[in-house]
């Protein structure tokens, strides 16, 4: 029961990481950015680079965030900067360049799975179980983000820009807010957490082209659901986070990984807010 | 739509007549080049072409969707794949037959239209927003996947269904049919998109909002629309699997309904030949491009 329950929280704090990143970028562009699969790749990509190249993991996760970064930075300047005024076309062409980046990663480094070594091994005694530690310490991970999230939002002046932003942007711009930059700023640290989260589950699952995809669907599905704020983005990732794990383990496993993405979908149904003040 | 725009603007008394009898010319011509074309090509451009005829009728369900309501939608994919399974299990279950193919029929429309009404359901509501719609619309074909999967031998799983008896046609007869149904299809399609149905649509696509406000049932309209092109979307599947004699995973992916996406972005959004001109080239440059380099 505590294994299932923990399973659930561990479980929630890796997608609450994967989803942050699209959430701001949600929440300030307006628009859901279909290449984030392929940013979660590329930073799996970089953590199996620096794991070859011996590097610590304490090097390893920004330089994952960096690479990530760089992806994001390239593809506002040239594609989505475009796009702001055609949100569906924004959806073609960031899922397009999805493509492509898989593609390229498929060119560079091959179609075969690959398996990067978790920093910390074994499990660690947890409430009288033994429990993965590498797993728990994702519980922390997802605290920290979560933390400097809110820290970055609420206590730094492009925070406030940001938040302008979100609000309203036609009155953020008329006082005097670049919004372009914040856009830009945006993007790349979504796109940069994007990369991060994908080094972070290295380590729980292989390595391949097309490890992004699965995490994806439940990615947006979160971010629709949880209406753009951090809050309750923790809430809809422990709410359907456990559901799934209490499908997988009891029902069957492939069920359990369409769980979030159809109770999502009825919850929006009926309550199209979702969880936003609930 | 500049060319629809040419037909409703000659305006005169005349245009019935010289627009019929063009009309007319083009249908024989379209028709007559169908009939005549296997005689003049090789098997295998046969081959590709006839799948890529009901690979087109996909394609104008898609152009339907997005072009012309402004939905951008990676679903029809999930609606080609279950007219496609619906041939391969009852076909493996049952065996061939005349009964087994009306029951084949009957299943993919019935579970096209379901599979269609529920997602229309989940997708369109008041305030809801069309990037809502893309992302159910992409969830769908990896729920049908994800489900083919899991089905055991019922499903064949990954490596699919194959070796099941199908309709006996000859390659020229398959050709023509394939060539004849997109033809038909093509034809309704414009028919409708040009009459003031096709004008509520593109309305529709331009501002749902201001629909609303002028009494119409946009949530409805849509799902309507999604349910009748996903019974298109399920025969033209189910056409693909009796002429290939194959279900693959792949024909309900989402990176065929991708696929579907981009023939219409190339061929031209919101234009039927354009969405027909985009599913034939891509499929036959890719068939031969496959070929040369198959890595690609």
């Amino acid at each position: 029961m505590l294994t299932i329950a923990l399973d659930a929280i561990t479980t929630a704090a890796l997608l609450f990481i994967i989803s942050s990143g699209l959430l701001i970028v949600f929440g300030v562009m307006k628009i859901i950015n279909f290449a984030h699969a392929a940013f979660v790749t590329v930073g799996a990509y970089a953590a199996l680079v620096g794991a070859r190249l011996a590097l610590p993991w304490v090097l390893i996760l920004p330089l994952a965030f960096a690479t990530g970064a760089a992806c994001g930075a390239l593809t506002e300047t040239t594609i989505v900067r475009r796009l702001y005024r055609r949100p569906l076309d924004a959806i073609l062409a960031t899922w397009g360049l999805g493509t492509v980046i898989g593609q390229v990663i498929t060119l560079i480094f091959g179609r075969e799975v690959q398996f990067v070594q978790a920093p910390i091994t074994g499990t660690a005694y947890f409430l009288g179980i033994d429990y993965s530690a590498y797993r728990i310490a994702m519980i922390a991970a997802a605290i920290i983000v979560a933390v400097v999230f809110t820290g970055l939002l609420n206590g730094t002046r492009l925070g406030l820009s940001t938040r302008a932003v979100i609000m309203n942007e036609m009155l953020a711009q008329g006082l005097g807010v670049d919004s372009a930059r914040v856009r830009l700023v945006t993007f790349v640290i979504g796109s940069g957490l994007a990369a991060l989260s994908g080094a972070l589950i290295t380590p729980l699952s292989s390595v391949d082209p097309n490890m992004g995809l699965p995490w994806l669907i439940s990615a947006f599905m979160l971010v629709m659901v949880s209406g753009g704020s951090l809050l309750t983005l923790a809430v809809s990732s422990l709410v359907l986070g456990g559901l799934q794990v209490v499908v997988s383990t009891f029902v069957n496993p492939i069920l359990g990984g369409l769980t979030i993405a159809i109770c999502a979908a009825v919850v929006l149904r009926i309550r199209p807010e979702g969880f936003a003040r609930a | 739509m500049p060319e629809a725009r040419q037909f409703g603007q000659t305006g005169a008394a005349s245009i019935d007549f010289s627009a019929g009898l063009r009309i007319t010319v083009l249908a024989l011509l379209v028709v007559g080049s169908i009939v005549l074309a296997p005689l003049l090509l090789d098997t295998y451009t046969t081959n590709i072409l006839i799948r890529a005829f009901f690979v087109a009728i996909a394609a104008i369900t898609v152009d339907i969707v997005w072009g012309y309501c402004g939905t951008l939608t990676f679903g029809q994919s999930a609606f080609f794949g279950i007219g496609v399974y619906a041939l391969a299990i009852i076909f493996t279950e049952y065996g061939f037959g005349s009964w087994q193919a009306l029951l084949g029929i009957a299943t993919a429309i019935i579970a096209a239209a379901t599979v269609a009404a529920l997602t229309g359901w989940l997708s369109f509501y008041p305030g809801s927003t069309p990037l809502y719609a893309s992302i159910v619309s992409l969830v769908v074909p990896i729920v049908l996947v994800q489900i083919l999967y899991s089905g055991g031998t019922f499903t064949g799983s990954s490596s699919g269904l194959v070796g099941f008896e199908s309709f006996d046609l000859e390659v020229e007869n398959w050709f023509r049919l394939a060539g004849l149904s997109l033809a038909a299809v093509a034809t309704i399609a414009l028919i409708i998109m040009r009459s003031d149905t096709g004008r509520l649509l593109k309305a529709l696509r331009d501002n749902d909002e201001r629909c609303t406000y002028l009494g119409v049932d946009t949530s409805r309209y849509r799902i309507i629309v999604l349910v009748l092109t996903a019974i298109v979307a399920s025969l033209a599947g189910f056409g693909y699997a009796a002429f290939g004699g194959v279900a693959a995973p792949e024909n309900a992916s989402f990176t065929f309904g991708t696929r579907l996406i981009i023939m219409v972005a190339l061929g031209g959004r919101g234009t039927i030949v354009g969405a027909i001109v985009g599913a034939l080239g891509i499929e036959v440059a890719s068939a031969y491009l496959s070929r040369s380099l198959p890595y690609i």
